[in-house]
Order: C-alpha cells, then structure tokens, then sequence
C-alpha cells in the first residue's frame, strides 16, 4: 500500500483559512467486479464484497461523468441501462456538493443486482489515482480520473471489454491527449441512445425532457444571477429557509418541531405533522405555511402564537381545486371554528429531506392551447401541488396520463418545477388508470410486465407438457411421506396459486392429528438466487380487483409450488396431535411431500359442512371421502378458536367487495360483498395457528433475527369515534385491552341482533382504530412487544403463503434452519443472512412498505372500479346513442339505501353496504346554500320516494342547519322556504335530523374529472327508517347564530350539481319524461336552474380571481373519495391490515 | 453540509483502509542523546516522541518508595499538532488524566521492586494530531522504556477499535474520531495477552463490545511485530557497532 497525504485548506466558522491534511492510502486490491476477471482466482474474490457484479454477457461497460451523474440521474436509473460503473470520484463530488438525492439514487442503482453496476473506488486505486496538477480545474482532473479508470479497466480485463464514457462537457479528443485509448470510447447520452438503443423511445423522451428541464435550469440560474436574488418576489407568500444549523439547533432546544408533513385526505388545505409527545400533532393551514412543502417531506415546523391557532376542519370538501379558495372560508366560519378544540398551529421553516417521488398528473385542461412551452399539471392525488413542466409540444400530452418529476420549488414560483418523464396512455383508460396506481405506489415495471430475467428463468425447473416436472427420488426419502393421507386445499374458486392445504384425521384414544401443509417454496427458490432477489424486491404479489401481478415466476406460484390435486407437492409441513379438547400434545414440524385429494372451494366446503352429501363440482366419492374430515376440522377448530377469543382476539370486519366481470365486454356486471362463511373462519383459524406455532419456534432458534409479525395495541384516542358513535346507540365500550373491547363489541351485537349493518360498522370502525400490524425482526424489539393485539397471541408471524408473500419465505428458510439444527453444511453465506437481526430489519422495514403499498394499490383500484360500475349504471343510454359521451344527456339515477357513517359539518357520508361504497353527502353547498330534497321532508321517505318518483329532483332551499359533531345534523325548513309545496304537501315536517346509523336512501353520481380519477358522490333522496325524527316546526332547536340566507326558489338541484347548462328544451325534455313533475314545476326548474347558471358564473369569476386556472368542469362539487371508510382525522398514515382477511385471496 | 461516510458500501473507510488495518506505523528509538531512552511513532498523522529519563533519585524526598520506583508521567500536546492553533494549559484535565492513563498501564509492567528509593520520569509530546493519542503515547512509552533499559515484564502494545457506522474498526483516525464514534482502547501485554488498560469514549451497545475488543486485541498483536522488529534492528545494529 501507497501512502499519501491530501493537503487543502478550508475556510471554518471563524473566518479563518485552516490547512487540513488528510492521509490516503492508495490500495493495490481494489476489485474490478467484473465476471470477466481474467485473474484466477478473480479479483473481487479475494476481498469480502457484497456487491452485483459487471455481467459478463455484455461487453460496453459504461463509465458516467459528473455531468451525468448530476443531471440524467433518472436516464441512469432506467432498469435497461445496465453495467454501469460509478467512479468514486463522481460520488464524492456528488456528496461534497451536497447532492445527496442524486448520490442515493446512484447508490440504489449499484445495490439492486439486476442492474448489474457497481462502484469501483478508483480514488483509492493505486493504479487509477490521480493527482491535481498545479493550475487543473477540478473538472479536468476528474475528466482525467475517469479516462485513468476507463484505461485500467481496459488493461485489468485484457482489452476484452469495450469501455464507453458517457459525458455531456467532454470529446472524444479530450481522452486522446490523456492515454492510450483504444476501445475506449466517448459519448454523449444522446450518441449512446442512438447507437444502442435506437428503438427504446422511452429513453429518447426521458433524455429530451431532461435535456428542457436542465435548460430552463440554467436559464433561472442566469436570471437570477442577474437580478441578485430578490428575496421573496412574486407575491407568492413563500419564505426561505431558515439555515440548516439553526433548523437542527431550534429542533434540539424545542424551539421547532421536526416530523414528516402529511396533507388530509380529505382537506386538502391542511397538513400536519407530529410533533412530540407534549404537544401532540400540530395543524399546518394554508399554502403560506405549508412553504412549498410537499406531502411526505420531513419538515421543520415553528409554532404560531396561539392567538392564530385553529381547530382542523370538519367539512367534507368539495373540490380538489379549493386549497386556495378554502383559506377565505376558513375565515368567514373561523369564530365558530375557534369556539372547538384548537389544535396547535405553525409554519414550515425549514426542509430536512425531501420525498419526492414520480407523480402521475394530467395536463391542465386548455393549456395544451397556450402558446409556450410552460404547463401546469394536476397531479392524479390531489394532495400533491400542481406542477410546471416544460415541454415543446403539449398538444401530444392532452387528455394523457404522464409521469412527472418535481426537481426544485424556488421561493418565488408559486408551483414546483419539474419535468415530463413518461407518458402512460389516455386518461381514464382502464389500462391507463391502472397503471398509475401501479405507478403510485412504487410497484416496479418488471413486476407489472409480469416479467422475470433470463437469469433467473433458467434457474427455475422445467415443467412443459413434453417434459414435465417429477419430484426427484432423492428428495422424497429425505422427505417425510404423507401422501396417504387425505388432504385438501379450500380456496376461493379459481384459485391458482394454492398455498396451503389442511389433513385432519381421528387416530385414536379420542386424539386428533392435525396438519397444515404449505407450499415448499424455499425448496425451489434458493437464497440470493436470482429469482430469490427478485421476490424479495417485490415483496408481494400485487392484487387488483382485476388481476394480479406474481411475486414468483408462473411456473413456480402456478404450477410446481402451488398445492394442485392428484400431483405429488413438496410442503413444508405442521403436524399437531391433538386431544378431544383440541389442546395440543406434539408438534411436528419438516419437510414433507404431500398430494391433495381435492381442490375445494369455499362454497363447497360450507356445503359439506351444512350435511349435504353432495355438493356442485365435486364427484360422490370425493365427497364422501372429504366430508368427515371437513365436519372434524370445523369442530376442532371452534374450539381452538374459541379458546383464543376468551383471551382477547378481536372478531374485526373490512367491506371487501368482489367484482363480476361480463366476459363479453370486459364490464362489471355486479359488485358483491365479500360473503362470510363460517369455513372462512375455519381455515383462518388453521391459518393462525400454524402461524403462531411457528413464530414460536424460529424464535427459539432465532433470539435475534426471527421475522416475526407484531401488532401493537392501538392508541386510546384513536377510540374516540368509536366511543361517540356506539354512545349515540346507547352502548359503552371498553377499550381498555383486547378481551375487554372485543367483549363490549360482542355485547353489542347481542343486543341489536337484527341491525347487522349497524354491527358492521361498529367492528369496522374498530378496526379503523388499530394500529397497524408490521414485520419485525426479534432482536430489534423488546419480547413484550411482540404480541399480536388482533388475534391475542405472544408471538405470530406469517408462515402460510410463501407464494404470494416473501415475509413467508424467509421464515420457512429460517423454520428450516432451526430444524436442520447446527449441521456446519448448510451454513454457506446464507444462513449468514437470517441470523443477522440488523438486517432481517432491513427485510422487514421493506416488506411492510411493499405490504403497505399493495394493500393501497388494492384499494385504490377497488375504488376504480365501483367507480366504474357507478359510471356503467349512471350512464344515460341516449348518451350512448348520440354517440359517447354526450354533455347533455342526463345520467341516470342510481338508487341505493345507504346508512350514515359519519356526520360532519356540511353534510355527512353514507356508507352503501350492497357495494362497499362510501360517498359524502352534501347539505350545505359551497355556496354556503343548504338545501334538502322535498322527498326527504315527507313523513316516511321511503314510501315517498318510491310512490312520489321524482320528489328527490325537487330541493327546498333556504334551510337552516345544526350539527352535533360526529353523532347527529338537523336541518330546518323555515315555513316560507316551503313556499308553493307547503299547500300541496299538508303532511310535512319541517325539521329533519340525521343521525350517525341512519338508514337513508341515496342516489349514487359520478363527478366526472379529466384530472383526477372520477369520484362517486351521492345526493339525498330521503330517509329509509321507520322512526325518522320529526318534530313540529316551532320546537326546532335548529337555528344558529348566522342569518338566514336569502329565499330562493326551488331550483334543480340535480342538475346544478352536475354543474352543466341545461337549455330550456332539455328542461322541457326532462318534463316530458317525468309527467308529475311537468305542469307544477316546470316553471320553477327553469327559473332554478337559471339562478344556478348565474351563481355558477358568479362562482366561476370568484374562483377566477383567486386562483388564475380554474378549470370550468371542476367549478362545482368534486370530491376524491375518502378512502375506502373512515377517514379519521387523525387516521392518515396508518392503513390499517387487519389480521382477519388472513385466509387466502 | 452532508456528512462524509465514513465506511463506504465498499468496505473503504474514508482513508482508503479497510476496517481492520491499521495506518502505516514508523518507530525509531534513541532519538534523543540526552535522556536514558527515548522513541518516536507515528501512527499515520498522529506522532509522538517519548523520553525516559530514570531510574533516578526521587526529585521529593516525600514521595519515595522504599521497595520501589515511582512512575511519574507528564504529557504534553503541541501548539502546532493540529490544523487550528491551540495552546493548552499544563493543566489541561484531558492531558492529565491520559497522563495518568500511561502511568496506571506502566505500573503493573514495569518491574519496579527493582529500583528501589528512585524515580522513574516518563515524558511524552504529541507532536502531531491525527487520533489515537492514547495509543500512541503507550507504544512509544514502552519503546523508550526498553530504550531506556529499564526491566519490564512484557512489552505493553495499544491500540484502538470503534464501532464505524456498521462495522467494528481499528485505529481509528481524526476525521473518525470526531464524530462521535464509540471508541475502546485497550492495552495488552502481547505474550500472555493480559490487558492492563481499558478505556472507552461515546457508549457502544453491548453486543458490539465482543467485536470490537477481538479486534482491538488483533490490533495489539499487530503493534507488537512492527516495535519487536523496531527494537530488534536497533539491538543489532548496536551489537553490530559494539562487535566492530
């Protein structure tokens, strides 16, 4: 080794110029970490390196510069750019200049194995360090570094490697005057892109507008330069950020709180962040405040004095475009505002870390017109900011899906800047939409091309129909045989990865073996081997409501893994034997080899289990052979579940819903909710059991490292909806443990037996209260904390489908380990890996996000799709005739009963249990208006509703409304409001109340956006209970403080709402299709809808004054649905995965 | 400013060694003719000279043994060792207990019941700064010793390890130093492998202690090859001349 010494000098704090000398030690072995190592043994094997390595398949080996490095960042993270060799030069400049984003990505880029780059440490290389020449730029030097490198290589592999540097500043002569250079080449991106990848045209467009973005980039630099930095311009109202050192001694000395800011869902003009335990969360209001923070960055936060401090807001918005209107609102309801709890309330002062990640947006509507090459795009989740992009031909991304990334938000725009990425297809496309959920939620292309490499094909087993798959005889003898017994699989129908499979069978003495059989997956999927990285970067296998997108190649998770009948399967297998009450008295855990008798469904089981003797698709025999051990297992198993419910587990619920395609058309033909049976529960329960014994063994092998599943205990405050809204049915609640909680829900549901859709929502808001479950490793946590809450166990993990989940595989693997005991040959580099507790909490840390983005990918695309069964029932057949989407042809109204789940200040949701969707219902409009359809006025609106036909077109307005937050709202009819109505409807109550439970009938519509994705939101049509509370109009106690908003006429509301121009001959059209409604009303519809188009252009030019853009379609009620349930007010980033779907999807 | 890594995916620290080698070590003895034995080491950046000057009568009649010698131990870092100039007063609480650090690891070694009623001084300057202070100043205490001729049990080898960002290192330098990395320094007696001195900065999790205490010891065993070699090239070349 070569010593050396680094000299510079550096400025410090007090101004004076210090020498600083650093030792280097210039090292002989630093590996090439190619396959192509000529030395025997290679290179990279005789240091310990944990890093891919160049392939040897390909022989251009690219060597970026900084200028690359810096500014094509995401060219460079292109999964096909391969074999890239990152100089520690760039890396360290990247780190000095305080790139860290850039420097993360790289190292990201060098760490996923596909990718097949690495760093090579040239700085520290003996034969590739160079030193500063006197009068050298820094540029030049590192230009040099990089040819030096480029040239060892090219002589480290005997000329076998052609060896291309990729640099935006440098030429090919600029290498000749360095060294000897043959084979070493010189390119641009753009000469790269053309010459290997001429027909990749993503790359082309990514290079192009990353190629715009820099240019504007330097184009502001020169600007500002010039104008010398006007602090805060543009009346924007942004601040700059305080000095890091300041941030992080003001976080230390409490003086600002630090904390990842998070928008509301639901409220689109409030952030918060949590602060710490004193002080609890604190709100963010308004844009101001927000200072160009984005959802998700790790802010600084300064509180403001308490005089400005304001209670979060309880409205359902109305529309995704109202951040910057709202502020006024907040104003006008702010003194009743003030009277509720305020929270504390501050303002961004500073950015730790930025989070952005690529956002699918739309271009703004009507800006692909616009002369310039500067657009606004509305990102696809509402929470995120609109941002300006710069692209030469906007007219080619209209009405598309793109991708975007921001790059910097400076103190004086009002929006981001960022760059156009990739375009997805057409907006509102299946495929499209689709996609960006995909997108959203990080899932990676090669996941969603239900793509594998070579690599890792060719290490998968054969199984083709001329050459099929036979277990070898060698392993069966180290297996232990059961095929004869009688086992079976119950899945839900056309299933195709079978994970799991259950024997059961009465050997005596009143004793009972019992065994779960899983899938041996860690038999074909070999640690570190290249499909084993590829699941493990997966995660999961993804679900939408359409398809599903393997973490395992077909060939295993289809066919040799999955657990199919009549073929011989290796499992991995959990033999209990257990006495007549179910408590076990052996367990026996191994490998086994297993061959299913049956493949049953669900149904079919439920049928055996019901007595019948035969049930649909399966064959007398297979019946009779089953029967018996379906009706033992499901008797067992109420005992061992009934043992864990006394200790506490929690029978929790979620509104699941299937969708039913039409095979013509590919439409949904039906929405149906998920149908419990009790087999459901049972091989839940199986599921359980095998998981919790399991956990508890790989701990004991495993004290440090054992993946292990935890779910805390949920917060106490997280309760409080749940404590409200049982209160208002005259039932407490006991949170204090699991058992005490699941014993007052139990109680619950005894006493109002025949309201299953109130004990429904009960357990879902319950379960909206948990924390959520996650993967652990057990050495990261104390032993107390490891008990599942939900399911009232010490120690759980998840065992049983290692198909579809790699948590799964990794405790089999580990299960395994603990089985074969300390016998030294199965302890390679592998089991090296499980024992490692620091990163088996790497694994856990990524599986719960990839668990957790999944989860939301599900829901996001559930909610698509009842989107696009409300538009398929909506979708008025004239429209269709007149050909597609015609403006003005009415949708068609879709009626549902619906209870109220949740009541908030201008409206309330309503829960439809039929489809498992959930939608605001507005009283108060934006215009502060409250209105309330006539229908809902009659005695019992149901018989209303269906006799009266089009009462639910006619609204009073001009009410007054009270809301009991969370439990009830009133709204007041003022007799005169009634006006015309009031002589031909005697039998009227003028004062309605809805009340959380309620059951009231809805119409479903579909608020149409190009931006984001359509959203279902309802109108009231009246109630559906037979005790609605009515009371004369004197006694109201309804009224508040505010006056009485003027009188207007009845106006359609429908058709307002849908914010269209109806003309008077569609008015009269509609009159005619609806007699009852034609000879009173017409002149009132067209008078209202008249007074609506006024007050929509009145609405238009506000919004126009506020916000430069706003699009017209968007004027009036636009909601993204809160997701799927509740969204708390404080439930943002806890999605919560509740153990009770733990059966197989 | 972002801070440095400093130990790189790679399994380069940030002077381009890897976690368990030590910098390059230079050692003579007999520098100065003035004292009975004298050594200077560098260990990288940090250098060190070391002065013995003893046995010889107790300066304080008060603080004689009558079975043995005492140590006494004064250390002294230089203005000029690091890159900001420093002045530091004799009093410096962090030089007197590193002082007395030297002087409780020489104790036991140092054969003491040999010199009765005398006074053995050990004077140590740190001349240039760059880490492992404590380290250095024993190695070269010890070398001066032997230099010095003065009968020991044992060489006495030092030597640090720390916990660097994942993994455990030795010797450990300024830059890793500082920023706050936990950091043990032991003490070994190379033959029998007894540690006479432990000593940790920053707190480091039990469960590492096991590691980092292996490697420092393999440091230890390192250190005594490169002064052995220092001391034998140095007795041969001195039989050499007394031979001539």
């Amino acid at each position: 080794m070569l010593r050396k010494e680094n000299v510079h000098f550096r400025k410090t704090n007090k101004n004076t110029v210090v020498k600083r000398v650093r030792e280097v030690y210039l090292r002989n072995d630093i590996p090439c970490l190619s396959t192509q190592c000529p030395k025997e043994p290679p290179c990279h094997e005789a240091v310990k390196v944990e890093s891919s390595l160049l392939s040897a398949e390909q022989n251009d080996y690219l060597i970026p510069d900084y200028s690359v490095a810096l500014r094509y960042v995401e060219l460079l993270e292109q999964e096909e750019l391969t074999n890239i060799i990152f100089t520690e030069t760039i890396l360290q400049r990247l780190q000095s200049e305080d790139k860290s984003r850039t420097y993360k990505s790289l190292r990201q880029v060098a760490k996923d194995p596909r990718r097949r780059s690495v760093v090579f440490s040239n700085e520290h290389c003996k034969e590739t360090n160079v030193l500063r020449e006197p009068e050298e730029s820094i540029e030049h030097r590192d230009w040099r570094a990089l040819v030096q490198t480029a040239a060892w290589y090219r002589r480290h592999l005997h000329g076998s490697a052609n060896i291309i540097l990729l640099s935006e500043e440098f030429k090919q002569e600029d290498v000749l005057r360095i060294d000897d250079t043959t084979g070493i080449t010189v390119m641009s991106l753009k000469e790269y892109l053309t010459k290997f990848w001429p027909k990749t045209a993503v790359l082309h467009e990514l290079l192009a507008s990353l190629k715009e973005a820099i240019l504007e980039e330097d184009l502001e630099n020169q600007t500002q330069s010039s104008t010398t930095s006007k602090k805060t311009s543009g009346g924007t109202g942004y601040q700059e950020y305080k000095p890091l050192s300041e941030l992080e001694a003001g976080v230390k000395s409490e003086r600002f709180f630090q904390g990842v800011m998070r928008v509301r869902a639901n409220h689109r003009d409030q952030a918060f962040i949590r602060g710490d335990a004193n002080i609890g969360e604190i709100v963010i209001v308004g844009s101001e405040h927000r200072n160009r923070a984005v959802h998700g960055d790790v802010v600084v936060v300064e509180l403001l004095s308490k005089s400005s401090w304001v209670a979060p807001s309880t409205h359902i918005s109305y529309n995704p475009e109202e951040v910057h209107a709202a502020a006024e609102d907040e104003e006008e309801s702010s003194s009743r505002v003030r009277t509720r709890e305020v929270k504390p309330t501050g303002r961004v002062v500073g950015i730790m870390s930025r989070n952005w990640q690529p956002y699918v947006a739309t271009l703004q509507e009507g800006s692909e017109q616009e002369a310039g090459s500067f657009h606004l795009v509305l990102p696809l989740n509402p929470i995120i900011p609109k941002i300006r992009i710069r692209h030469h031909d906007a007219k080619v991304l209209a009405n598309q899906r793109i991708v975007v990334r921001i790059d910097s938000w400076p103190v004086n725009s009002q929006y981001p800047n960022g760059h156009y990425v990739r375009s997805i297809g057409p907006a509102h496309d299946l495929d499209t939409e689709i996609s960006a959920i995909l997108i959203e939620h990080g899932i990676s292309v090669s996941q969603t091309t239900q793509g594998f490499s070579e690599g890792s094909l060719k290490e998968m087993p054969v199984n083709t129909p001329e050459r099929p798959w036979i277990a070898d005889p060698a392993e069966l003898s180290r297996r232990r045989d059961l095929r004869n017994h009688t086992i079976f699989s119950i899945d839900p129908p056309n299933c195709q990865d079978i994970d799991d499979a259950i024997s059961i069978k009465e050997i005596g003495n009143g004793q009972i073996e019992f065994g779960v059989h899983i899938a041996d997956v860690s038999y074909f999927v070999r640690e570190n081997s290249l499909t084993d990285l590829e699941a493990r970067a997966r995660g999961t296998t993804v679900y939408l409501s359409d398809r599903r997108f393997d973490m395992l190649p077909k060939v295993l998770s289809e066919q040799l893994c999955s657990l199919r009948h009549h073929v011989d399967r290796y499992a991995m297998s959990v033999m209990w034997t257990l006495d007549s009450e179910a408590n076990v008295l052996t367990t026996w855990y191994g490998r086994s080899v297993i061959r299913s008798a049956c493949e049953m469904e669900y149904e079919q089981a439920q049928g055996l289990l019901n007595g019948k003797d035969v049930v649909p698709g399966l064959d007398a025999k297979t019946c009779k052979q089953l029967k018996p051990s379906v009706v033992l297992l499901a008797k067992t198993m109420r005992k061992v579940r009934a043992r864990r419910m006394a200790k506490g587990g929690l029978e929790l619920e979620s509104s699941e819903v299937k969708f039913k395609f039409k095979e013509e058309d590919g439409g949904i033909s039906d929405i149906l909710p998920k149908q419990p049976l009790e087999v459901h529960q049972i091989i839940e329960e199986a599921m359980v059991m095998a998981n919790g014994y399991v956990a508890q063994r790989i701990y004991q092998g495993f004290r440090e490292s054992a993946m292990l599943r935890h779910h805390p205990p949920p917060i106490e405050s997280h309760f409080k909806m749940l404590l409200r809204a049982a209160e208002s049915k005259g039932f407490s609640i006991d949170t204090t443990s699991n058992l005490a909680l699941a014993n007052s829900l139990r109680e619950c549901a005894a006493k109002s037996e025949n309201d299953i859709e109130f004990i429904k929502l009960l357990k879902t808001m319950a379960t909206m209260a948990m924390s959520e479950a996650s993967y652990i490793s057990s050495g990261s946590f104390e032993v107390s904390k490891y008990a599942h809450y939900g399911l009232a166990l010490d120690f759980y993990t998840h065992f049983t489908s290692p198909i579809r989940r790699y948590a799964d595989l990794v405790v089999h693997r580990q299960l395994m380990s603990c089985l074969l005991g300390s016998t030294p040959q199965t302890t390679d580099n592998s089991s090296d890996f499980l024992k490692n507790g620091l990163k088996m909490e790497q694994v856990a840390g990524h599986l719960n996000y990839k668990n957790r983005e999944s989860k939301l990918a599900q829901k996001d695309s559930t909610e698509l799709f009842q989107t696009l069964y409300v538009l398929q029932k909506t979708r008025n057949p004239a429209a269709i005739e007149n050909g597609g989407d015609d403006p003005e042809a009415e949708d068609l109204p879709f009626m549902e009963t619906g209870i109220v789940s949740e009541i908030r200040e201008n409206g309330f949701f309503v829960f439809v249990p039929r489809f498992g969707i959930r939608g605001p219902v507005y009283l108060k409009e934006k215009s502060g208006e409250i209105s309330i359809p006539l229908s809902a006025l009659k005695q019992s609106g149901a018989a209303a509703a269906a006799a009266g036909g089009n009462d639910h077109l006619v609204t009073i307005s001009g009410c007054e409304m009270d809301t009991d937050l969370m439990t009830q709202i009133s709204v007041k009819v003022p007799p005169q409001a009634l006006g015309s109505h009031a002589a031909s409807l005697p039998n009227i109550s003028t004062l309605v109340q809805f009340r959380l439970f309620d059951k009231v009938k809805v119409a479903l519509r579909l608020k149409k956006s190009l931006a984001h994705r359509h959203t279902i939101y309802m109108t009231l049509i009246g109630l559906d209970h037979q005790s609605t509370a009515t009371a004369s109009s004197g006694t109201g106690k309804a009224g508040s403080g505010r006056g009485a908003t003027p009188i207007k006429g009845h106006s359609g509301r429908l058709f307002k709402k849908a914010g269209e121009q109806l003309k008077q001959d569609e008015v009269k059209r509609i009159a005619q299709q609806d007699p009852s409604l034609a000879p009173l009303q017409q002149r009132d519809l067209i008078q209202g809808i008249q007074e609506g188009q006024q007050q929509q252009k009145k609405g238009g030019k506000n919004s126009r004054k506020q916000q430069q853009a706003a699009d017209p379609e968007e004027v009036y009620y636009q909601s993204r649905p809160e997701s799927s349930l509740y969204n708390l007010i404080e439930s943002f980033d806890r999605f919560r995965i509740v153990e009770s779907n733990e059966s197989p999807s | 400013m972002s801070r440095a890594e400093l130990l790189s995916p790679e399994g380069l620290r940030i002077d381009g060694r890897r976690p368990a080698e030590l910098r390059k070590i230079t050692s003579t003895t007999c520098v100065l003719s003035q004292a009975d034995g004298s050594a200077y080491l560098e260990h990288g950046n940090t250098k060190v000279l070391a002065a013995v000057y003893g046995p010889r009568e107790a300066r304080h009649r008060a603080l004689v043994l009558h079975d043995r010698a005492i140590l006494n131990v004064e250390l002294n870092v230089a203005p000029f060792s690091t890159g900001e100039r420093r002045r530091r007063s004799k009093n410096d609480k962090r030089l007197l207990e590193m002082a007395s650090f030297v002087k409780q690891t020489f104790e036991p070694v140092v054969i003491a019941t040999l010199y009765p009623r005398s006074q053995i001084d050990i004077y140590l300057q740190v001349i240039q700064h760059d880490g492992g202070t404590l380290q250095a100043c024993i190695n070269a205490t010890t070398m001066a010793l032997i230099d010095a001729g003065i009968a020991m049990t044992d060489y006495v080898c030092a030597c640090t390890a720390g916990w660097v960002e994942r993994e455990a290192a030795i010797d450990l330098n300024y830059m890793e130093e500082s920023s706050d990395t936990s950091e043990v320094t032991i003490a070994m007696l190379p033959k029998s492998s007894k540690i006479t001195l432990t000593q940790m900065e920053s707190r480091l999790h039990v469960d590492k202690l096991e590691e980092v205490f292996r490697l420092a010891g393999e440091g230890c065993k390192q250190m005594y090859e490169v002064m052995d070699k220092t001391i034998r090239d140095r007795a041969e070349d001195l039989a050499r001349k007394m031979a001539v």
